[in-house]
């Protein structure tokens, strides 16, 4: 039986997380791969470890944990929300709450971070369970209204609530992310500081990197014994014919009830770990934006899949960064003679009185790159509805393809 | 068969990790610099750069080609976007003005802008691209913003103008005397605009503002001055933006007030000036600079504005003839002759001139690191703006070197309309935005006695 890649002889086997030795092995390189990112040891990809990057690697892996938990109601148990800017929120004002320091108006409890961090994830996911019986009596489109609701009923809330939320144009702090025993006392570790580890130099953003990728792998593995479990296979019934699922004895307000309990758990923590991670943040950050965005980090990663969701969350969070680079670096293409450079001068703009089609500068002809960015954001989430339903995940699935019937793919 | 698909995947993650390869080389070169020297950030400060006729140089100086490379972290796509563009295409042309005139001593400016969108994470990671590559922040947009990136600001000794005017900036404590801030504050301000108030007659006002440090710092100052001069202060509101407003407006007018005074924006206060209005309140407005854009002549209030608002400002207006304002106003023209004016460029071009005199010092000291230029900041004692706004110190204590100063202006639509109105361009002969200087640059009896040596308002709620 052996070689033979796609015969399993039990189910147990055929359910396996990592059912072929390729996969393991990828898996094996990736981690490795990914552990080695912030220590600059890697050829080619060292820059990767530097703070400026650093930072942005940091919020893909908090987006990551929060679309996860989105990709759990919406990709498999097929319930589309909105609302998941607003659970986050909640998880990181609770934070705030029990972990931040007091001042004059806001409250802070001022315990540690084994404390709030489970405190948001729990109080958001409770939240969770209040808002679920809506989802049993709405569904489709209108339940995306109903959690749509939820963001504009947390925004104001946020803006009005100074003792939690701080004020409106200057929100609050957050308690830093360091393992504390107790208030008052010295972190044992602290991810909030430059430092080093065991004899090597890291950036702050560097050991946050450790702690969330941490973070990331436990919430995707859970994710992924989540879906092929008993309850993740309710959940797809659910998703896939929900009248059906209930004919068959699955408990339709139950699972529907678990999947907004145990998403909103997920973007309670994140939004904790984003606000904690950045320090301070104001309350028009959880706005329909956020929400949106973790809607097309599903939609173009692929929809109910684990892989696709962390695809998806490492490109949307990245290409702005990239497209940056990218026209700085066409840019500087365009300063030479060479025919790429007339090419390179035609698609960017140095100047004012330069032809191009993306300047560099904010005032320049044609879109500056910032715009570009929002344009770009809106024209993928088109393309991949239209053109790759599957997302990053079925793209990778037909190279894939390709690469294991080679040579004789056609 | 097996090997070969070994091969091709092998293949393939060379050719991508080619291609990544190219890109770092040439876009990360902060990467590159930031491994040569040391490690973190605020090792690097450090000198390490070649003594180039005597002067000591740091991180963002190129000794060799004589470029200072300057970082600008602007709100080019949030909410403040329709005003921060203003101010950012004035500085770029104040810097490539410079740069024409043979820069500052042959130093020649490299200026960088990045966008923030006005939002806390992106503010962050915009900083951490720009901060192992520029010698200092010409701007910084926002107070939120601005204070969640002080820490790391702190770290990297790196001297920046924040574009906000939280009374915060003025004290070192607060800032490590690293934000350079321009102009007076909106503390002071409000206590210049109630002895106005108190001149043309007016007992009784009315506060409404957004309930942040914007809003609190100016409510502060109303009511420090109130006190001062024995006027009540009948109504203080809270004005969430977004929101509904009826409940502030029915406030207002319930409070009878003489004046009413606002740190607001211009759509809001359209809002309160129109709802108010319609409810019957007689009295005039005045606010914070922020509440104010001559843009609003144009729509259904100007005849109210025109009327009843006096509006308080910082800097002269467009079409004033300042002579430095007069120098802004050619360049601006030469650079965009079919814009619409704007009272936002002078702000970018000060902050310009602000950078200019503070690198000046350093390179006359014969210091461009970051520690050079912190010292040039606490040294000096008077950056002049050509009457376009009071000088500006940063040596002594905070009650020294704090600007009182602030204008105040009567709105006119008949001037306005005359210009051209909305269909004015920079390079129009006699372009204005209607702003007729009320009260010239003065600086209140209140705002004299203060001793200003905290924020008025603290930020940590």
């Amino acid at each position: 039986m052996r070689g033979r890649p796609l015969l399993y002889t039990s189910y147990p086997q055929e359910m396996r997380l990592f059912p072929t030795t390729t996969k393991r092995v990828a898996m094996a390189l990736l981690f490795v791969v990914l552990f080695l990112l912030p220590l600059k040891l890697l050829p080619l990809v060292g820059f990767f470890g530097d703070s400026d990057w650093m930072i942005i690697i940091d919020r893909a892996l908090i987006f990551a944990i929060a679309a996860l938990g989105l990709n759990l109601l919406t990709g498999v148990a097929g319930q589309v929300s909105l609302g998941h800017a607003f659970f986050m929120a909640v998880g990181a004002y609770t934070a705030a709450v029990v972990g931040g320091e007091p001042g004059n108006i806001v409250w802070g409890l001022e315990l540690p971070m084994w404390i709030w961090l489970p405190a948001a994830g729990l109080v958001a996911g409770l939240i969770g369970i209040l808002v679920a019986p809506t989802a049993v009596r709405v569904r489709g489109l209108y339940l995306a209204f109903v959690t749509l609701g939820l963001v504009f009923i947390g925004q104001y809330l946020w803006r009005n609530l100074g003792s939690i939320a701080g004020g409106p144009t200057t929100g609050r702090t957050w308690p830093p992310l360091e393992l504390a025993l107790w208030r008052g006392q010295e972190p044992i570790i602290s991810f909030a500081k430059d430092g080093s580890w065991f004899g090597v130099d890291l950036v702050k953003q560097g050991k946050a990197y450790y702690l969330l990728l941490f973070l990331v792998i436990v919430f995707a593995v859970f994710a992924k014994n989540m879906m092929r479990s008993r309850v993740g296979r309710s959940w797809a019934s659910i998703r896939d014919r929900d009248i059906a699922a209930e004919i068959m004895g699955v408990a339709e307000a139950k699972g529907k009830t678990q999947a907004f309990a145990i998403s909103s758990f997920y973007a309670g923590v994140a939004g904790a770990l984003l606000a904690a991670f950045f320090g301070r943040l104001i309350p028009d950050t959880w706005d329909l934006l956020l929400a949106v965005e973790f809607i097309v980090i599903i939609l173009i990663g692929g929809a109910g899949t684990v892989a696709g969701t962390l695809l998806g969350t490492t490109f949307v969070v990245l290409l702005p960064r990239l497209v940056e680079d990218f026209t700085l670096w066409l840019a500087r293409l365009a300063e030479g003679d060479s025919v790429v450079s007339f090419f390179a001068n035609l698609v960017v703009a140095t100047d004012a009185s330069d032809f191009g089609l993306i300047s560099t500068s904010a005032a320049g002809p044609g879109l500056s790159i910032f715009q570009l960015n929002i344009v770009l954001f809106g024209v993928l989430i088109v393309v991949f509805l239209i053109f790759e339903p599957l997302g990053l995940y079925g793209i990778w699935i037909r190279i894939r393809n390709y690469w294991k019937a080679w040579p004789f793919s056609y | 068969m097996k090997r070969m698909r070994w091969f091709a995947v092998v293949l393939a993650f060379g050719l991508v990790a080619a291609a990544c390869g190219s890109s770092d080389d040439t876009t990360t070169t902060t990467a590159a610099a930031a491994q040569a020297t040391t490690t973190t950030a605020a090792q690097a400060t450090t000198t390490t750069g070649a003594p180039e006729a005597g002067i000591k140089t740091g991180i963002g100086v190129d000794p060799d080609t004589k470029t200072i490379k300057l970082g600008a972290l602007h709100d080019l796509t949030g909410p403040f976007s329709p005003l921060v563009i203003h101010i950012n295409d004035a500085m770029k042309v104040y810097y490539d003005t410079l740069n024409a005139n043979g820069g500052i001593d042959g130093w020649m400016i490299d200026y960088q802008v990045l966008d923030t969108s006005y939002d806390v994470p992106t503010h962050l990671e915009q900083y951490e691209a720009l901060r192992n590559d520029v010698l200092a922040l010409t701007a910084s947009t926002g107070t939120p913003t601005s204070v969640s990136a002080l820490p790391a600001m702190t770290e990297d000794n790196m001297t920046f103008i924040p574009l906000s005017w939280y009374s915060g900036w003025a004290i070192p404590e607060f800032d490590g005397g690293l934000g350079l801030e321009m102009n007076t504050n909106y503390c002071i301000e409000a206590m210049n605009l109630m002895e106005f108030i108190r001149d043309q007659g007016g007992q009784t006002v009315a506060i409404a503002g957004f309930p942040s440090d914007y809003g609190l710092d100016f409510g502060a100052g109303v009511k420090l001055a109130a006190d001062f001069y024995g006027m009540e202060v009948v109504f203080d509101g809270a004005v969430i933006p977004g929101q509904d407003q009826t409940e502030v407006i029915a406030g207002i007018v319930a409070s009878e007030a003489d004046w009413t005074l606002v740190a607001v924006n211009a759509p809001v206060l359209a809002e309160l000036m129109g709802g108010a209005f319609q409810s019957g309140y007689q009295g005039r407005w005045t606010g914070a600079g922020p509440s104010y854009n001559f843009a609003l002549l144009d729509s259904p209030v100007g005849p109210l504005i025109d009327t009843l608002y006096y509006q308080s400002a910082y800097n002269v207006s467009w079409g004033d003839d300042a002579p430095g304002n007069v120098e802004m106003m050619e360049a601006m023209a030469a650079a965009f002759p079919d814009r619409l004016p704007s009272d936002a460029f002078i702000i970018g071009w000060n902050e310009g001139i602000i950078m200019t005199q503070v690198l000046a010092d350093a390179i006359a000291a014969g210091d461009l690191t970051r520690e050079g230029v912190a010292a040039a900041v606490a040294a000096q004692t008077g950056v002049d703006f050509k009457g376009t706004t009071p000088d500006q110190s940063y040596s002594g204590t905070p009650d020294e070197y704090v600007t009182r100063a602030i204008a105040i202006f009567n709105p006119d639509l008949a001037t306005y309309t005359a210009a051209g109105g909305a269909a004015q361009t920079l390079s129009q002969e006699g372009g204005t935005t209607g702003s007729l200087l009320e009260k010239d640059f003065f600086v209140s009896e209140a705002a004299q006695e203060f001793i200003f040596d905290a924020p008025c308002f603290s930020l940590e709620g």
